[in-house]
């Protein structure tokens, strides 16, 4: 737990003094703003159908920057020091790969849930001018941070397949953006079986839930599991790279 | 003996060490994605979904869980709603929880514009007059609900140029309610009396009554016309008998079958109009219900309801809305609603003692409106000394004394049957609303008539420009200046 706990420390602060995660701050927060203000437009036009919940159209739009956002903040996360030798370093201290790769994930996790914590201010100003039902407000973060979960766990693996950062974040883009596809899928398949299975994965009607205040213990399953499977496969992507 | 270089393949043992990492890799990999698998199959199997909303909005009653626990047949949902609908969402929300909460239960959607002959053969199949409905199936027997009863809108903003806005949800009352009837097996059978100018249950003219035929078959009644003049007796196996519109009166033994249906614990629903008669003075014409009534604690005004404030725009002040409606379970769903029920030419009906507890007003005008006893002619009346002074009572409920192992007689009398026509109730929703609870109430089935609608969040932002302007200028300047100022103190701190 130590060795996770340094690994953790270490890599949080190489994210918050580096000048590149304010950049990715700042346009975060101009994107998530451009989305909100849309919100905003919608519900002071009394033409225009309102969203219900209100914020429900903040996540389902929002989520969407994941697909760039997760493997962007991970592909340097491992790659970084494959390529610069570090990690040879890092082996011969007494720390297992599986601690190694569970520190620098929980820290890119750290820091993309503190990219989201100024979005509450949107809700804050919401609410000064109208009652807002929370629960689905934070349904709606808990869908954000668990979907988040699992891409950022996909890009830590994309990471740990390569020295090179751009090809990470390419692969973990190219991984993500499949997992999207097969949301899209879910429309046009007519076969029962087939669809109830794609809706397990389609993160699409999953942030939809969430976003509208439903938590299903099944994405959350998933999520959790999914996380699992690909740390793992990191871990052992990271000792096959150590034998040779 | 000479020494043979011996060829130790050094390459191939590489190989064979690097084969079994990969191997072992691979089993590994195999194995956690195996138990991956394994874990997603048992959290599918055994969910649980949470609604966090403060409304409750997905979440179902305890008389939904109850009704659909105790399901004895399998029952299918069949939705014509296209995903793009308003309604699609949380009539796909309810349904899956109706799913999960009983085996019995299975739900199908058909999008009329994707399968659009799938749809219409199912159209045809279920006998549903449009698209934007849900059909309700077991067996033989099926329910239709439709779309435009499912949500409560707000039409206020219409004026202004404002889209309706949804404000409440129905569909877990609607979709009980069906599951009940379906439940109940037997259809309630309901017998409306012919011979004495009634209106007819076929007629599909403005003044019939087949648009409430069809919306009461729905409601799984079974109508029937019955000529009770040359009935000795109530049919036995008669759930309720309606008189709706007489003109004309009914004969003693008529009456007396009626009196006796009555003490055996039956049902009416009786429409009464004032119908003036042919000669100018004469009065309203006589049903034979005046005194019958009495004896059960109604007392039939021999007046013509005038509500100059409660009149329809435009229309003479005896088209008039009730201004309000009494405690009771049938127009309980009306006064919370507060969508309004249109009479045409109503008499007064009230209790014939004050204080009666038997006795429960359902409707009343305003104060300002009265019971016009002088019908030489309606047009140009004034209120008088002569008149009822308002708020006058449209329609009571009445129930006979609970007596153990016998079944109290229950009785509803509305001053008009206008109300009940096909252009009333075509054009005004709650009449059917008012007639179907009524026959609900009557026919004991009060379950139907209690789910209340769930309430939508529905926020709206009144803002000033400038606040408008502030919200802009905090989120679009001034949150990412704070992030790019964060980021060039760190910058400036690192370089030094």
């Amino acid at each position: 737990m130590k060795a996770v706990w340094a690994t953790y420390t270490r890599e949080l602060r190489a994210y918050y003094f580096s000048p590149l995660a304010y950049v990715v701050l700042f346009f975060f927060l101009f994107v998530t703003g451009v989305v909100f203000i849309n919100l905003v437009g919608s519900l002071v036009d009394p033409r225009v159908m309102a969203p219900d919940p209100a914020l429900s159209y903040f996540f389902r739009s929002s989520w969407l920057l994941l697909i760039l956002l997760a493997p962007v903040l991970t592909m340097r996360l491992i790659s970084e020091e494959l390529k610069s030798g570090s990690i040879e370093i890092l082996m011969t201290a007494p720390i297992t790969e599986a601690q190694v790769v569970a520190g620098k994930y929980l820290a890119s996790f750290t820091f993309y849930a503190s990219l989201w914590l100024p979005t509450l201010v949107y809700a804050l100003l919401i609410a000064q001018q109208s009652e807002v039902d929370w629960g689905p407000v934070a349904a709606g973060y808990l869908g954000i941070l668990g979907i988040g979960a699992l891409l950022l766990a996909i890009g830590t693996f994309a990471s740990s397949m390569t020295r090179s950062q751009l090809v990470a974040a390419m692969v973990g883009v190219a991984l993500v953006f499949l997992l999207f596809l097969v949301g899209l899928f879910e429309e046009s398949v007519t076969h029962e079986g087939m669809k109830e299975a794609l809706a397990y994965v389609n993160l699409w009607s999953h942030i939809d839930e969430f976003s509208r205040g439903i938590v299903d213990t099944r994405h959350l399953a998933y999520y959790g599991t999914g996380v699992l499977f690909f740390l793992f496969l990191a871990t052992r992507a990271l000792e096959d790279k150590k034998w040779r | 003996m000479t020494d043979e270089p011996t060829s130790e393949p050094t390459v191939p043992r590489v190989s064979r060490r690097q084969l079994v990492r990969t191997g072992t890799l691979s089993a590994g990999v195999l194995l956690v994605a195996a138990l991956f698998l394994i874990f997603n199959y048992l959290g599918w199997k055994y969910h649980h979904r949470f609604d966090w909303t403060g409304g409750g909005v997905y979440s179902l009653s305890d008389k939904s869980k109850s009704v659909l626990q105790e399901l004895k047949k399998d029952v299918e949902f069949v939705v014509f709603i296209a995903p793009g609908q308003d309604l699609y969402k949380p009539v796909q929300e309810i349904l899956s929880q109706y799913d999960a909460a009983s085996q019995k239960v299975t739900v199908r959607y058909f999008d009329p514009e994707r399968n659009p002959v799938e749809a219409q053969q199912l159209i045809q199949k279920y006998n549903v007059s449009s698209t934007g409905q849900v059909v309700v199936v077991s067996g033989a027997d099926r329910r239709v609900v439709e779309s435009a009863d499912l949500a409560e809108f707000d039409y206020s903003g219409m004026q202004m140029g404002q889209p309706p806005k949804m404000t409440g949800f129905k569909g877990e009352q609607l979709f009980t309610g069906a599951l009940l009837q379906i439940a109940e097996g037997r259809k309630p059978k309901i017998l409306f009396t012919t011979g004495h100018g009634e209106r007819s249950l076929d007629d599909r003219d403005v003044q019939g009554l087949s648009g409430i035929h069809e919306i009461l078959g729905r409601d799984n009644f079974e109508l029937e016309e019955w000529a009770s003049r040359t009935a000795a007796a109530v049919p036995p196996g008669t759930d309720l008998v309606v008189a709706a519109g007489p003109t004309s009166p009914f004969i003693d033994s008529e009456l007396k079958a009626f009196t006796s249906y009555l003490q055996g614990g039956g049902r009416m629903l009786i429409l009464v109009d004032p119908t003036l008669g042919q000669t100018a003075g004469s009065g309203l014409i006589p049903t034979g219900l005046t005194p019958w009534l009495a004896g059960y604690g109604v007392k039939l005004g021999e007046d013509i309801v005038i509500d100059p404030k409660g009149a329809y725009p435009g229309a003479p002040p005896y088209t008039l809305f009730p201004d309000g409606y009494g405690d009771h379970p049938i127009t309980a769903p009306l006064s919370q609603s507060g969508v309004p029920v249109l009479l045409n030419v109503a008499r007064s009906v009230a209790a014939a003692t004050a204080g009666n507890p038997q006795v429960a007003e359902l409707l009343r005008t305003t104060g300002d409106g009265w019971g016009e006893t002088s019908l030489a002619s309606v047009e140009n009346v004034e209120k008088d000394a002569g008149d009822l002074p308002g708020p006058v009572s449209l329609g009571v409920a009445v129930e006979g004394p609970k007596e153990e192992g016998k079944k109290a007689w229950r009785l509803v009398v509305l001053g008009d049957s206008d109300l009940a026509t096909n252009q009333l109730v075509q054009g005004m929703p709650a009449n059917a609303v008012l007639l179907a609870n009524s026959l609900n109430w009557l026919a004991e089935r009060e379950a139907l008539l209690t789910i209340p609608p769930k309430k939508t969040e529905n926020v709206r932002l009144n803002l000033t420009s400038g606040q408008v302007r502030t919200i802009y200028l905090t989120v679009l300047l001034l949150l990412p200046l704070l992030a790019a100022g964060l980021g060039t103190v760190v910058y400036f701190r690192r370089r030094r």
